[in-house]
């Protein structure tokens, strides 16, 4: 079971990050996205680890797939 | 000598001296032994009647040397026909004349053995003989009647050498003679070693009576390990024994009489437990023995030749035995002594046995080389043996001697061990016993009593601190070992004050609730103080010059006052510290007030931060448990604690060791004036205190700093008493105050730089207890002239501080504190007391505040639901260090999210970012496409309290929530 979003949390940052308003429906997309991407970043990572043989994944595996996916990411 | 040199080269000289001086100490034994009466005496009297002796011994030794010497020239060991026939011949000749005189049964034996015997005995005294001929035949007149002596003496020990015996073969007798020449022989092989193995012998010999009674065990293990060194003796050439028991014995005299004092004086302290370590020691020694002899026996059994040989050296060392007898007995003297002090190293713990061990190695290394130049590689086993023996004899005994060398400066380094480890121990029985405060007297006194206990761990600790200075600045460590037993002391008696005020105030539980807390504080302060501390002591000791060292401790005192700054600001953070707060803001004010140098009160105000923050742990728990008087009355037990301790600390700012020694003053005078036990307890401070001075004796500054500490301390004294009239409580207070007080002048000891920063603090805490006086409603006039006394103390303390800074700075500090905190501080302190109250809460509050802010600031989602999110995607193990990664990458995704979503609606012409905006950049990363549209998205990821608010729903009554998109 997904833990619970921080809301409060996620809108601040988006309060900080952006200098316009959000609407109230965008936090919620802004969660989800935040969701897919964890995901994305999840299932890569995984993947990564598992081409290099490795049951967990680890900081390295992570840090490889990181950069795809902030280019992938970008709007 | 002179005649082995002739003979040989130097090493060989050398060696055959070694040899023949181990052997001579066997004999001296066999003599001690037959003396047995008087070992002290014997002792003396072993050297110089073993030189007389020797004169009178050498022609027939020398007879005896020379021809063992020839058979040995001839065939060192293998050629055992000729020279064992010109031996036999020569050593019946002698044996004869031996026998006729004293020991009937020497000569008895010497008949039995003589085919076999004297041959083994040529083939083994060949060699030795070989390097002293020259000098034997001289002596060999005079050796006949000193054989018979040996002869007794090798009966005595025929008796512990019965297992070698049978090896021998021969008589019982002779077999006894034998086994005490194959001890003899390997230690005679090994000159050098010999003298060491003669020890060890001596050791083993006094193990095995110190399983009944050390003392008694070392004497009668002399008498044995004279025997056995008697024997030895008459292979060793006179000049050669003479060099040897020149040089062992003095080395060993000094180090005996030197080790036996120690070893008496922590023997006693700690009767229990050092007898049994000495009989353990002897045990081992013992068991050393026992190893060598197998070795012995061993080699006996194996060759022949090697059994004549000792044999021979046997008969050698009976002739030799009266001289050596003088010797062994000062051997065993030194050999008790030593085992005395090898005891004491035991107990001492590893350090000392490592560092033993290391000298015993190089010892044994130079023992071994001698021993393989003079011995044949047979004797080598055995005398492996008895070398690492003697090794550890020699290293206990250098050990000894370094003991005995920084003996008064370990002594008194040791007494400041033994004080404050009484101190803590009188700390655990005070906090149990403080409850009651006659209890808590009675307890100073078991803790008088524990402090004998203690001062054999003192001792200990004192020997291992020993070591640390041979080794390295051994003054240094020391001091540096001390200064952290004191902290640990120190901190002890913190939590005892704390703990004694908690028992002290009725409200038990909250109280020991609030010195929980104030303990944690103290520890932590007490971590930063004994890191500051170590630092200091390092500075001090590199620092030799007292100016250096004011002037590092300040620096010092500066860094703790930042640590303790930083751990003033957690405790106000905490919240406790409303008081603490108004203390310290007093004492800055009392410190701006008393007009002292900018310089002086910039450093003040630092000390005085950590002072309060460390007031602040001790008065926030007291407060809160107490009621506002029971917090007033705790803030100037407190205060009166910090006074002391500030005045330790500053005593210590002049000098570490100078303000352990104030810190031992400050609990005399609090003593005297508020408890006969607490004087009992300065007593044992000062005491401590002296200790300290005399092992430190750093700077003739840093004691005055001390003694002006100590008459601060004794103002702060009078202090107290006026308290107690007021109120029960308060009186009650003053005692926990005078326990605190103790603590914290413990802590102070330990650590420098917080007594510097706990001056200001105390000035603070007098100010308190001044505004605590009008409080109380007593007689301001009393409460005046107590402040007066606390500021009298202030000044003092400032002087203290003075020292510790530059000379200038301390001048100019020590003229204008002593005024502003003489008369003007006490009404001053009260009110600056509030404002610094006041001030104190206000910063706790913006600290707070600060941190909450950090604590929004924090950017990122938290890390439970990031991690607790990516794991659930991974559905595999993830490491722990991916947070990290994790986290920035997040950040960056955000800051691209938030730029992306500003820049897609103001291309919308908006001014908010509204969902389209995030569905078209959901679509442009790839998540939504024509396949996946955004509500099945929704569905599979957001929670319903999310897509409630994304997807409409119709309700009853055709509401739709939220309302649809307009498009």
């Amino acid at each position: 079971m997904l833990k619970k979003v921080p809301k409060a949390t996620l809108k601040s940052l988006m309060k900080k990050k952006a200098n316009i308003r959000i609407g109230t429906a965008a936090d919620a997309m802004v969660e989800l996205n935040v969701l897919l991407f964890l995901h994305s970043l999840a299932e890569e990572a995984r993947t990564k680890a598992f081409e290099e043989k490795s049951a967990t994944i680890k900081a390295h595996h992570v840090k490889a797939v990181s950069k795809k996916l902030l280019k992938q990411a970008r709007g | 000598m002179d005649s082995v040199d002739e003979d040989v080269s130097a090493r060989v000289l050398l060696q055959s001296v070694i040899h023949t001086e181990s052997s001579r100490s066997p004999i001296t034994r066999s003599a001690s032994q037959a003396q047995f009466q008087s070992p002290g005496s014997r002792v003396r009297r072993s050297i110089r009647l073993r030189r007389s002796d020797v004169g009178a011994l050498t022609p027939q030794e020398a007879l005896k040397q020379s021809i063992k010497n020839k058979l040995r020239e001839s065939t060192s060991r293998f050629s055992l026909p000729v020279p064992p026939s010109k031996r036999r011949t020569i050593s019946e000749g002698v044996r004869k004349i031996n026998t006729p005189a004293p020991a009937t049964a020497s000569l008895l034996y010497d008949d039995d053995i003589t085919p076999r015997y004297l041959l083994r005995g040529i083939l083994q005294t060949e060699p030795e003989t070989s390097l002293l001929v020259q000098d034997r035949p001289v002596k060999k007149e005079p050796e006949l009647p000193y054989t018979n002596s040996s002869l007794h003496s090798n009966r005595p020990s025929t008796g512990l050498s019965d297992l070698d015996l049978p090896d021998m073969t021969t008589t019982v007798n002779l077999s006894n003679t034998v086994k005490g020449l194959s001890r003899k022989r390997p230690r005679r092989s090994l000159n050098i070693t010999a003298f060491n193995r003669q020890l060890e012998h001596e050791d083993g010999e006094g193990e095995g009576g110190s399983a009944t009674e050390k003392y008694l065990s070392s004497l009668s293990s002399a008498s044995p390990s004279s025997i056995t060194f008697s024997l030895k003796t008459p292979f060793v050439d006179v000049q050669t024994e003479k060099r040897g028991f020149q040089r062992k014995v003095t080395n060993r005299k000094k180090i005996c009489l030197e080790e036996f004092d120690k070893a008496l004086q922590n023997r006693q302290a700690a009767m229990g437990g050092d007898p049994e370590l000495s009989v353990r020691e002897d045990q081992q020694g013992l068991s050393e023995t026992v190893r060598s002899e197998g070795f012995t026996s061993g080699l006996s059994d194996l060759t022949a030749p090697d059994i004549t040989h000792d044999i021979i050296t046997s008969n050698t060392a009976l002739y030799s035995l009266p001289v050596d007898t003088a010797t062994t007995f000062t051997i065993t003297t030194q050999d008790k002594d030593t085992i005395t002090g090898t005891q004491i190293q035991r107990e001492m713990g590893g350090m000392k046995d490592e560092d033993e061990k290391d000298m015993e190695e190089v010892g044994e290394q130079n023992e071994d080389k001698m021993e393989l130049d003079n011995k044949d590689g047979e004797d080598l086993a055995g005398d492996a043996g008895q070398r690492e023996d003697s090794v550890r004899q020699k290293e206990s005994k250098s050990q000894t001697e370094e003991v005995e060398a920084v003996a008064d400066s370990q002594t008194e380094e040791e007494d400041e061990v033994a004080e404050s480890q009484t101190e803590e121990d009188e700390v655990a029985e005070s906090q149990t016993e403080e409850d009651e405060v006659a209890e808590s007297q009675t307890e100073e006194d078991e803790v008088a009593e524990s402090q004998t206990e203690e001062d054999e761990v003192a001792e200990s600790q004192t020997e291992e601190d020993e070591v640390a200075e041979s080794q390295t600045a051994e003054g240094e460590v020391a001091e540096s070992q001390t200064e952290e037993d004191e902290v640990a002391e120190s901190q002890t008696a913190e939590d005892e004050v704390a703990e004694s005020q908690t028992a002290e105030d009725e409200v038990a539980e909250s109280q020991t609730a609030e010195d929980e807390v104030a303990e944690s504080q103290t520890a932590e302060d007490e971590v930063a103080e004994s890191q500051t501390e170590e630092d200091e002591v390092a500075e001090s000791q590199t620092e030799e010059d007292e100016v250096a060292e004011s002037q590092t401790e300040e620096d010092e005192v500066a860094e703790s006052q930042t640590e303790e700054g930083e751990v003033a600001e957690s405790q106000t953070a905490e919240g406790e510290v409303a008081e603490s707060q108004t203390a310290e803001g007093e004492v800055a004010e009392s410190q701006t007030e008393e007009g002292e140098v900018a310089e002086s009160q910039t450093e003040e105000d630092e000390v005085a931060e950590s002072q309060t923050a460390d007031d602040v742990a001790d008065e926030g728990g007291q407060v809160v448990e107490e009621g506002q008087e029971k917090r007033l009355t705790s803030q100037s037990l407190t205060h009166n604690a910090m006074h002391i301790s500030r005045r330790a600390y500053c005593s210590e700012g002049g000098g570490k060791v100078a303000g352990v020694i104030e810190g031992g003053r400050g609990y005399k005078s609090m003593g005297a004036a508020l408890h006969p036990t607490e004087t009992g307890e300065s007593g044992w401070a000062g005491r401590r205190s002296e200790g300290d001075t005399a092992g430190e004796w750093h700077s003739g500054p840093e004691v005055g700093a001390s003694e002006s500490a100590h008459t601060r301390t004794v103002t702060l004294g009078s202090v107290p008493p006026s308290l107690l009239p007021q109120e029960d409580e308060q009186e009650l207070e003053g005692l926990s105050r005078t326990g605190t007080s103790r603590g914290n002048e413990e802590m102070e000891n330990s650590m420098p730089p917080l007594e510097m920063t706990f001056e200001p603090e105390n000035n603070a805490p007098h100010s308190s207890n001044s505004s605590l006086h009008p409080i109380t409603a007593q007689s301001p006039a009393e409460h005046e002239e107590d402040w007066d006394d606390v500021e009298e103390g202030d000044g003092i303390r400032s002087e203290e501080l003075s020292m510790k800074t530059p000379a200038f700075v301390r001048e100019k500090r020590n003229a204008l504190p002593i005024d502003p905190l003489a008369t003007p501080t006490v009404l001053k302190d009260l009110q600056p007391s509030v404002l610094s109250g006041a001030a104190a809460a206000v910063k706790p509050k913006a600290v707070r505040g600060k941190r909450t802010g950090s604590a929004k600031k924090d950017p990122g989602l938290s890390k439970s639901y990031i991690m607790s999110v990516f794991k659930h995607f991974a559905k595999t193990k993830v490491s722990t260090d991916v947070y990290p990664v994790l986290k920035e990458i997040m950040e960056r995704y955000f800051d691209r999210l938030a730029d992306d979503l500003e820049t897609f609606a103001a291309h919308a012409k908006r001014k908010t970012i509204e969902v389209e905006d995030v569905e078209l950049l959901m679509r442009r990363q790839g998540f939504l496409t024509d396949s996946m549209p955004v509500n099945v998205l929704i569905e599979k990821y957001l929670p319903m309290e999310s897509r409630k608010l994304l997807i409409p729903v119709a309700t009853s009554g055709n509401y739709v929530i939220p309302k649809p998109r307009r498009k």
